[in-house]
């Protein structure tokens, strides 16, 4: 028997399904066979006896942190709810097959066909569809005069849904052979003439909303055999724009592309456009959430359930309803209060505190806030309050929280969120009225603005990291030249003359000065980013300067030797001396602020006399920092970016803005703009990019005293 | 006898109390019920679905719940059911999708002679002892890496103990393709549990 016959015996033993002879017969096999058969053996029936002791054991299923989202639930009450209706509602025919537990959904409605009668034209009031007895017509030639009354046989597939006043079947339009939402009062509604009345408006309200993305209202009439009302409209299918935003953020952080948000994102203009369209008539939703927005895969998108929707006194529709009689809001609301406490989570403040006279045009503002706030975080804004809370906390806790608590940020709940949208996403939701956007259009022009300025701002960063990263390679070029420029310096044969003859007659010293200030100003001439060559003696703490090379910044062309009287002189600084300890031929760079008004990069070389072989002083070759940089970022094409170099204490020492302000005032970076704490707090050398790619950083590195200069390019905002 | 009677009354009555509205259930059960479901299905959304399903076909057949025992207990019965339903469904749709069979990580365990190759599984010593709850997160772990086949047979056949028959009839699959699931998910378990768990104990880095 090999091992692999050997542990599928060992596994029927574990299901118990040897027989007892088998099982000596594996016990003796197991003790003479490989330490890894017993090792599966033995790593088996651990594994084994953990799952069977687990498996029914509450403590540690009840204790695997795992649970369901809020989402989750709430869908789940929802069915909850549907399905008891529809048990309520179908009483006798579902106990009938009560029986059977094929698994099929509760909310399965027996198919049957049903008869409805109704008007095309929605402009009736209710009596146009009041019942007129059931009427069946078996062809053509039997119609009544008036050809345009309209009869339709739909058949009921399935329930959809459940609002608070009717129930949502999917149906079959056996007419013109096509799916429709078919929406039918409930039976137990149906005596209540305040009810009735509200369902009447609610197919007339969104009958009269024409718009791409207003659900279309395909007829409504009364059902000949209940004697419920009910209305036809278009059915998108399932999904809606809470499932869309679950599945994008429901994919790996990683995974999930920028187009997916652009989708959503142009699913949420299509809903502005739809408020927008419905403010313009005089309607407000009252009930904007991702559920009541249904999508299909082809781009289309419907702003569904009207049901609480509000008319404002001088609105067009309103108007109408005025003419008729019609215009009940005061009543309708009250009854609206209980259905809005149903679903919080997307709740204006002015709606929690139930101020039904504050709602307006901008009570949907917010809504629409909220489902951006959801788009961009996956939670309802209000969700994690309410998780937060004990599952006892009472509604009317929960809506004082939203009336009177802080509006909750999108970045607390996803830090990715792009801050422009998260300005735009809270302006709409802010707690005061006032505060948020005019109107649903002008939050829908917002996202366009930041999508379109997205595409603009990417391609302009590209093009500025690749200037930055341009910039700082010709920086290191610039850097590596003034290093071989002082170590060129330490050579000339004018160091040692002047060495020698220090303390020599007049004349002598006076020729070696002559000729080495001769050739550094041809060096300087040759070099225009030099702003000073030096040639000084260190002894002890002092420094005395030999030969000095000025530029002028006025005027570069102007490069003179500094005449002895000029000539610095006293104490010795860090960067002397630091000099000062190289090995003979290295160098040494810093920044200078000595001199008033101006940074420079300095780079220094000591000299050593070359018969005592002591340390005798050193070459300094300088460049001001704009000077150094400018003519840099003139040929990488950074130009267009706002440049700044930061030094080691963070202090702005070159701006391609401001190139005169920083040189003279010690400019902290952190005073320019709130975010350099993260941007300074890059490690040398390596890039940083900003998530919302306004910025480039790197690092420049002086490795002798391991100081760094930042280059931080910005794109400009403004161009 | 009569106060009896009333005690076993009395009892009923507190059980009848403690029965909850369906509105009621997803706070109150709902989490239960989902992690249960999960860690049978490791699959997030069905568990939900298979949650959703209990409740709706608890509240069509209220009925039933004739108040002896718990509610949660009556909810956890249809639970199971339909997690097997689920399972079953699942196992139709995947019947289209081959691959799984002929594709057997646990033939890379055993050499072509069908001897264990060396280090296939870490040593384990005869006195080892391991607490079954620290074990448990473990295996639910490596459960998800079985191929679905595999663990749905271990899942109905040791959690739920199933019996080699009703398994056959509800996956629709031959008693002897039921064991090589079975055993294939047993390799499967040991080679990915002794990975993970006995070589982290030593300390010595895991690699998958």
């Amino acid at each position: 028997m090999n091992d692999y016959k050997l542990s599928e015996l060992i596994s029927k033993s574990l299901s118990g399904n040897l027989s007892g002879a088998e099982e000596s017969n594996l016990s003796d096999s197991l003790r003479k066979t490989s330490t890894e058969a017993q090792s599966f053996a033995r790593l088996s029936s651990i594994i084994q006896q953990s799952v069977c002791d687990v498996a029914s054991d509450e403590g540690v299923i009840e204790n695997t942190g795992e649970q369901l989202s809020e989402i989750a639930k709430e869908r789940l009450r929802k069915s909850i709810r549907a399905a008891r209706s529809s048990v309520d509602q179908a009483g006798a025919v579902e106990s009938e097959g009560a029986a059977d537990s094929d698994g099929t959904l509760g909310d399965l409605a027996p198919t049957k066909t049903l008869y409805f009668e109704g008007t095309p034209e929605l402009s009736g009031s209710s009596q146009d569809v009041a019942v007129s007895g059931p009427r069946h017509f078996a062809g053509s030639d039997e119609l009544p005069e008036d050809s345009r009354h309209a009869v339709s046989r739909f058949t009921i597939t399935k329930k959809i849904g459940e609002g608070g006043l009717g129930t949502v079947w999917l149906a079959r339009d056996e007419k013109l052979k096509r799916n429709v939402a078919l929406k039918e009062m409930k039976p137990g509604a149906v005596d209540s003439a305040k009810l009735w009345k509200r369902f009447q408006r609610e197919a007339e309200i969104t009958g009269q909303l024409e718009h791409p993305n207003v659900v279309p209202l395909y007829m409504s009439g009364v059902n000949p055999e209940t004697g419920l009302p009910f209305y036809a409209m278009r059915f998108l299918g399932k999904k809606t724009l809470l499932d869309a935003i679950r599945e994008f953020h429901a994919r790996e952080e990683s995974s999930r592309d920028v187009i997916q948000l652009h989708r959503l994102l142009g699913v949420f203009i299509d809903v502005c456009q739809a408020i927008a369209f419905a403010h313009s008539r005089g309607v407000i939703h009252r009930d904007l959430k991702p559920e009541n927005v249904a999508l299909d895969n082809f781009g289309q998108v419907l702003v569904l359930d009207w049901g609480l929707a509000k008319l404002e006194t001088d609105g067009e529709i309103a108007s109408r309803f005025a003419l008729s009689g019609d215009l009940d809001d005061s009543a309708v609301a009250q009854t609206i209060q209980g259905d809005v406490v149903g679903t919080p989570l997307y709740m204006s403040p002015e709606q929690a505190a139930g101020a039904m006279d504050d709602l307006d045009s901008r009570t949907d503002v917010y809504g629409l806030g909220a489902i951006l706030f959801a788009i961009l975080t996956g939670y309802a804004p209000h969700e994690k309050s309410s998780r937060s809370k004990s599952a006892n906390t009472k509604v009317s806790e929960f809506l004082e929280a939203i009336a009177k608590g802080e509006t909750p940020r999108p970045s607390d709940l996803n830090p990715q969120v792009p801050r422009d949208l998260e300005l735009i996403c809270l302006k709409a939701m802010d707690k005061n009225r006032y505060a948020r956007h005019e109107s649903a259009q002008e939050l829908a022009s917002d996202i366009e603005a930041w999508i379109a300025g997205k595409h603009e701002r990417q391609a302009k960063y590209d093009t500025m990291r690749m200037a930055g990263r341009d910039l700082k390679s010709r920086l290191c070029v610039q850097m590596r030249q003034l290093i071989t420029t002082t170590q060129f310096m330490v050579e000339l044969p004018p160091i040692q003359g002047l060495l020698a003859s220090l303390n020599a007659d007049d004349g002598e010293y006076a020729t070696w000065r002559e000729r080495l200030s001769t050739i550094l100003l041809a060096l300087a001439k040759s070099r225009t980013n030099l702003t000073g060559l030096s040639y000084s003696q260190i002894s002890g703490d002092k420094i005395n300067e030999l030969v000095r090379i000025e530029r002028s910044l006025q005027d570069l062309s102007n490069i003179r030797s500094l005449p002895q009287s000029r000539l610095r002189r006293g104490a010795a600084s860090t960067f002397h001396k630091t000099v000062l300890q190289q090995f003979p031929g290295e160098a040494c760079i810093d920044l200078d602020f000595s001199t008033a008004g101006q940074v420079r990069v300095v780079c220094g070389v000591p000299v050593f006399d070359e018969n005592s072989e002591e340390p005798f002083g050193l070459v300094v070759a300088e460049a001001e920092i704009s000077n150094f940089v400018q003519p840099e970022i003139a040929i990488s094409g950074g130009a267009k970016d706002r440049v700044m170099v930061i030094d080691d204490r963070s202090q702005v020492i070159f701006d391609s803005k401001s190139p005169a302000k920083y040189a003279t005032t010690d400019v902290n970076a952190h005073d320019v703009v709130d975010r350099w704490e993260q941007i300074l707090a890059t490690p040398v050398g390596e890039e940083y990019i900003e998530s919302d790619r306004e910025y480039y950083a790197s690092g420049l590195m002086f490795p002798q005293n391991h100081k760094t200069i930042r280059i931080v390019l910005q794109v400009d905002s403004e161009s | 006898m009569a106060s009896l009677d009333r005690n076993l009354s009395a009892s009923h009555e507190q059980l009848r109390e403690a029965a909850l509205a369906p509105e009621q259930w997803v706070d109150a059960y709902g989490d239960y019920l989902f992690r249960y479901a999960n860690s049978r299905l490791h699959d997030a959304s069905a568990s939900e679905e298979v949650v959703q399903e209990t409740f709706l076909a608890a509240i069509r057949h209220a009925d039933q719940f004739a108040g002896k025992g718990s509610q949660r207990g009556w909810l956890m019965g249809i639970l199971k059911r339909k997690i097997i339903d689920f399972v079953r469904s699942r196992a139709r749709r995947r019947t289209q999708q081959l691959g799984e069979e002929e594709n057997d990580p646990t033939a890379l365990l055993f050499d072509e002679n069908g001897r264990w190759r060396a280090g296939a599984l870490p040593e384990i010593g005869p006195d080892l002892q391991v607490e079954s709850g620290e074990l448990w997160g473990v295996v639910q772990g490596c459960l998800t890496k079985l191929p679905r086949g595999q663990a749905d047979v271990f899942m109905l056949s040791v959690m739920e103990e199933m019996e080699t028959d009703e398994i056959c009839k509800e996956l629709g699959i031959t008693p002897s393709n039921m064991w090589v699931r079975l055993h294939r998910a047993r390799l499967g378990l040991a080679k990915c549990v002794g990975s993970k768990w006995f070589l982290d104990e030593k300390g010595v880095p895991t690699s998958e």
